[in-house]
């Protein structure tokens, strides 16, 4: 005989399951449309100019985890006429969710043996009014000394730490959306760590400016892009 | 057959069956594909398989009641684990999906057998939780620095042998290669797996003296970590005499089963030492 209590309970979890599933984010957000980030991010701009060399001053992205967690990645050195040089990766992701999100250099950098001080964010000027949230990080090992400027898009905001990227992506969640997200990270190995974030900062401001206003929402979110117009 | 004995269960409390097969198919599902699949999950078809047969080893003779329901407790526990679940799986966290999954579960056996079936059972239930993936962020937090110090005591040993190493973080150099200690940013391989296969082992041979098992629990975690160790110096050798490309594909397949048998080796090792000393004493 079937008792009430079977019936409640396995009613119960049919529409747990069914909440769930109507629950789950369907709707794509791509910011990126069918454009590659390697078109958007130009070769040339104000004082910069991409090296044809691709020296590697950087640890490459995991094998296999980066594969399945970005669908693009843009990997370049650039200098200027005074000697300057940059290293800069951009990595592209169109879903994020908390198991398949970015990876933020504060937490890859130790898994390959840095020591990592990360600093608090500030804030590039890009026009005037707008500003760009960039994190600044210093790596060491025993034979180099690296200094990293980068930031994140999740969607349409900029999160500056692990635990507001998870919120970003979970925001967007409960609205129904799974957002895309970017990753855009520069360093040099200039020996004194205030010129050298003081170089980044120069780098990403010129970059942002350089890039196609309707292609700028890809790379910062549509309201800071929206902003800068 | 234990399956025979659980079927006229199943059909007899049929929307439960239905219910619970609703949350547990595509959870599964999920756990295959995103956990399973990936190294750090190598293991879980076996871990599920085990804990499952040992499972279906307790199930009684007949299919009488052994205590009374707790309907209350079952019904305090159900909801809660429910609503997490429904967090879990709309929203993608598939550690607290998964968890929530083995909740909703127990209360429900609570429900139909009664808490005490659970708690003499507490061994196979413990060990098939086992099964929960711990969320990616902690792993890395544990294990990234003990990643550091493995590449760093194989590169030790290596070179006190007289090859021609070096490293730098995770990056190790042998002669004109350079090895990443495998898959950086995603935690040391299976050591949940390896510890819960090292509990099967302990409960299998010392059930009866929980005291002496306890002492080899001890041993489970530098087990695992015996059993990395192995498996970063045959990387390298396997690099260093033949090459890239050979040590890429061919250790990569038996990498599971090595750490495995190479974990389960050192338990097996330290019980047969322990054993010798307490007969000794």
């Amino acid at each position: 005989m079937t008792s009430r209590r079977d019936v409640i309970v396995g009613g119960s979890c049919a529409l747990a399951a069914c909440g769930a599933d109507a629950l789950a984010p369907r709707q794509r957000l791509s910011t990126l449309g069918k454009l590659h980030i390697a078109d958007i991010l130009p070769h040339q701009f104000g004082t910069w100019r991409t090296s044809p060399q691709a020296e590697q001053t950087a640890p490459e992205a995991e094998d296999g985890l980066a594969a399945k967690l970005y669908s693009q990645t843009v990997s370049r050195h650039y200098h200027d006429n005074t000697g300057a040089q940059i290293a800069m990766f951009a990595a592209y992701g169109p879903t994020q969710t908390d198991a398949m999100q970015l990876h933020r250099p504060e937490e890859c950098y130790p898994a390959f043996g840095y020591t990592v001080a990360l600093n608090a964010p500030v804030f590039v000027p890009l026009t005037p009014g707008t500003v760009l949230p960039v994190c600044q990080m210093t790596a060491r090992t025993a034979l180099r000394t690296e200094f990293v400027s980068y930031w994140a898009r999740i969607g349409d905001s900029l999160p500056v730490s692990a635990w507001t990227q998870r919120r970003a992506i979970l925001m967007k969640a409960l609205e129904g959306v799974i957002a895309d997200g970017i990753l855009i990270r520069c360093s040099n190995l200039t020996p004194h760590a205030a010129t050298a974030f003081a170089l980044n900062n120069s780098f990403i401001h010129a970059l942002v400016i350089a890039v196609a206003p309707q292609h700028r929402a890809a790379l910062i979110g549509a309201p800071l892009a929206q902003d800068m117009r | 057959m234990a399956t025979a004995r659980a079927l006229p269960i199943l059909f007899a409390h049929w929307p439960l069956t239905i219910g619970g097969l609703l949350l547990i198919v595509p959870s599964m599902a999920r756990l295959v594909t995103s956990n399973w699949s990936r190294e750090s999950g190598i293991h879980g078809p076996i871990l599920l398989t085990t804990g499952l047969w040992l499972l279906a080893r307790t199930m009684p003779d007949t299919g009488q009641k052994l205590t009374v329901p707790r309907k209350t407790f079952a019904a305090l526990t159900l909801f809660p684990t429910l609503i997490v679940y429904i967090f879990g799986r709309a929203f993608g966290f598939l550690s607290l999906e998964i968890a929530a999954l083995f909740g909703v579960i127990m209360s429900i056996a609570a429900l139909v057998f009664g808490t005490q079936a659970l708690r003499e059972r507490w061994f196979p239930l413990l060990y098939l939780s086992f099964l929960i993936p711990l969320p990616g962020a902690i792993v890395d937090t544990v294990t990234s620095p003990l990643k550091i110090d493995l590449s760093t005591a194989a590169t030790g040993l290596l070179r006190s042998m007289g090859y021609p190493i070096a490293h730098d973080g995770v990056t190790i150099s042998i002669a004109q290669y350079q090895l990443l200690v495998e898959d950086a940013c995603s935690g040391l391989n299976a050591l949940g797996s390896l510890a819960a296969l090292s509990l099967f082992y302990i409960y299998f041979m010392h059930r009866a003296s929980w005291r002496y098992a306890a002492i080899l629990l001890i041993f489970v975690l530098p087990a695992a970590l015996i059993a990395n160790l192995v498996r970063i110096i045959a990387l390298i050798l396997l690099t260093y005499y033949a090459g890239d490309a050979t040590a890429q594909s061919a250790l990569h397949a038996a990498a599971g089963i090595m750490t495995f048998m190479v974990a389960l080796t050192s338990i097996y090792g330290v019980d047969v030492v322990l054993q010798r000393l307490r007969v000794g004493l």
